[in-house]
């Protein structure tokens, strides 16, 4: 009877810590074997630009004041925007506001005069005459335009190449990087009192803010791809394009793509002199070469 | 020169009366194939809903966002814009992932057809079938679960509402928990997580873009999972 007992309790001893070894965490389960978890994957599908051809968008700033009509006013700040979807790449070319040129249909005058005779239309015609290049789309702000967008996007980091100092545009700042709010973006946009080569250095002042919130837009993204319709409502609050939505989306899903780093920011090469007592930019010869450069892929090379 | 009219024998005569009714309802077919297909494939999901064995889940809307695309635009009003679309939307992602991970109709025999109804004609419907890996429980679940049950899901939705104060584009940001039953009786957790791009075409609210991970974990033996079902 003893023995019976001891072999029962000795079953059941065993039997206890067989369960509880079976069940110890880490040990192998006979009865639920482990399913095989396959790696963390990703899907994406963003609809960016593609083809071969590149797409040439004209970003224009007005100089209109608050109750001006933007497209009518003067554009100080003149861009051609080129886009190589294909090698998710672009380049920026600046024209200086004070540039010389034939205005189609009315004579010669300095470029920024285009848009308060004829518009953006005019402008792009200009710009289309001047370069050979075919605008695909233009875009127009503001000065209050441009402040919102800056603001609007939390901001843009700028490395301020030389000291600004002026009254005029509201310029103060050191060289160095440095995060600009919409006021501080604007200023550092319109200083060309003290920029080297006056018109033509603050063009590439310009170019360096677009660079700037390329940077911003895809360091956001990158966090998170919600992103995008934030800096679409931010664009359509303060531009007016001829841009049409999916368009604009393409060219969003595009842009992240595109590394700031690797963009050529060039401004047309031009001296300074006077036509009357205006004081103009003579733009050199050998910008025709940048423009059919630019034209073949969207590219600066 | 008048030439008399022929007369066909009687069968030969009938005929053509015989077919006019094959050639309606041909007809009529081709019509109803042809709205069929139309409403199949123009995006939006076009009213494709779960079989009756699927369980019941509904994402947790956690937030709802509209952005104005015109500049001293009536916030109430965006934001009335987008608490409308945000529940269209919410209804879509609702059936598409009861499609994508929880219709045992579709899990067990792999196959999601239906799922890719909810995204764009074109690149982005070819794009998601070559991504049914991520964008479903895969087209091997038949033969590795035996059983998937809601565990929890969160929504925020995001709208960008045009000048005409008409939502135009918006992002979905989800994400999706299930626990999936090994056939063996292990388990796992189900992660997708991402952002839906949406616009809304005449059929409804449709996927033209995605950012979507999978990140599936083992199942803790002392996790409890909560249902979000509804």
């Amino acid at each position: 009877m003893r023995r019976r007992v001891a072999l029962a309790l000795t079953a059941l001893t065993a039997w206890m810590l067989g369960a509880a070894v079976g069940t110890t965490p880490g040990a192998p389960a006979t009865a639920a074997p482990l399913l095989v978890l396959k790696a963390a994957h990703t899907a994406q599908f963003l609809p960016a630009l593609d083809g071969k051809k590149p797409v040439f968008i004209l970003a224009l700033g007005s100089d209109a004041r608050p109750g001006q009509n933007i497209l009518r006013e003067r554009s100080d700040s003149i861009h051609i925007i080129g886009v190589n979807p294909a090698k998710h790449a672009a380049s920026i070319l600046g024209f200086p506001r004070d540039s010389f040129v034939p205005i189609p249909g009315h004579g010669t005058n300095k470029i920024t005069s285009a848009m308060s005779i004829g518009g953006p239309a005019l402008t792009v015609k200009t710009i289309e005459n001047l370069t050979g290049i075919h605008i695909d789309f233009f875009l127009i702000t503001s000065f209050g335009g441009l402040r919102n967008m800056v603001d609007s996007i939390g901001g843009v980091t700028v490395d301020v190449p030389r000291p600004m100092h002026d009254s005029f545009s509201g310029a103060n700042f050191n060289p160095g990087v440095q995060h600009f709010n919409g006021t501080q973006a604007l200023a550092f946009a319109r200083d060309r009192h003290d920029v080297p080569g006056g018109d033509l250095g603050r063009s590439a002042n310009q170019g360096r803010l677009l660079l700037a919130a390329l940077s911003e837009f895809r360091k956001d993204f990158l966090k998170n791809p919600s992103v995008v319709l934030e800096w679409m409502g931010a664009g359509l609050r303060n531009v007016q394009t001829n841009l049409p939505l999916p368009m604009l989306l393409k060219l969003a899903f595009t842009a992240q793509k595109v590394d700031a780093k690797k963009v050529k920011n060039v401004v047309v090469p031009g001296r300074s002199g006077t036509v009357g007592s205006e004081s103009v930019v003579f733009l050199n010869s050998s910008s025709k070469a940048l423009y059919s450069n630019m034209k073949e892929d969207g590219l600066i090379n | 020169m008048s030439v008399p009219p022929e007369t066909l024998p009687a069968e030969q005569a009938r005929t053509p009366r015989k077919k006019w009714p094959l050639i309606a309802a041909g007809a009529g077919a081709a019509i109803v194939v042809a709205l069929v297909l139309f409403f199949a494939l123009r995006g939006g999901g076009g009213g494709v809903n779960p079989s009756s064995g699927t369980p019941a889940f509904s994402f947790k809307l956690i937030g709802t966002k509209g952005v104005p695309g015109v500049s001293h635009a009536d916030r109430g009003a965006i934001g009335a814009v987008a608490d409308n679309a945000a529940k269209d939307i919410h209804d879509v992602l609702d059936r598409m992932y009861k499609l994508a991970f929880l219709d045992p109709s579709n899990w067990k025999a792999g196959k999601y057809d239906n799922v890719f109804g909810f995204f764009d004609l074109g690149a982005s419907a070819s794009r998601a079938k070559a991504d049914v890996d991520t964008l479903t429980l895969g087209p091997d679940a038949g033969s590795t679960f035996s059983d998937v049950q809601p565990s929890s899901g969160t929504l925020s939705v995001e709208v960008l509402v045009d000048k005409g104060g008409q939502p135009v584009s918006a992002t979905a940001s989800v994400v999706f928990k299930a626990k999936a039953t090994g056939n063996g009786g292990a388990g796992e957790i189900v992660v997708s997580k991402g952002q839906y791009f949406m616009h809304i075409l005449e059929g409804g609210w449709s996927i033209f873009g995605y950012s979507v991970a999978r990140d599936d974990r083992p199942l803790k033996a002392t996790s409890t999972p909560s249902g979000a079902s509804s």
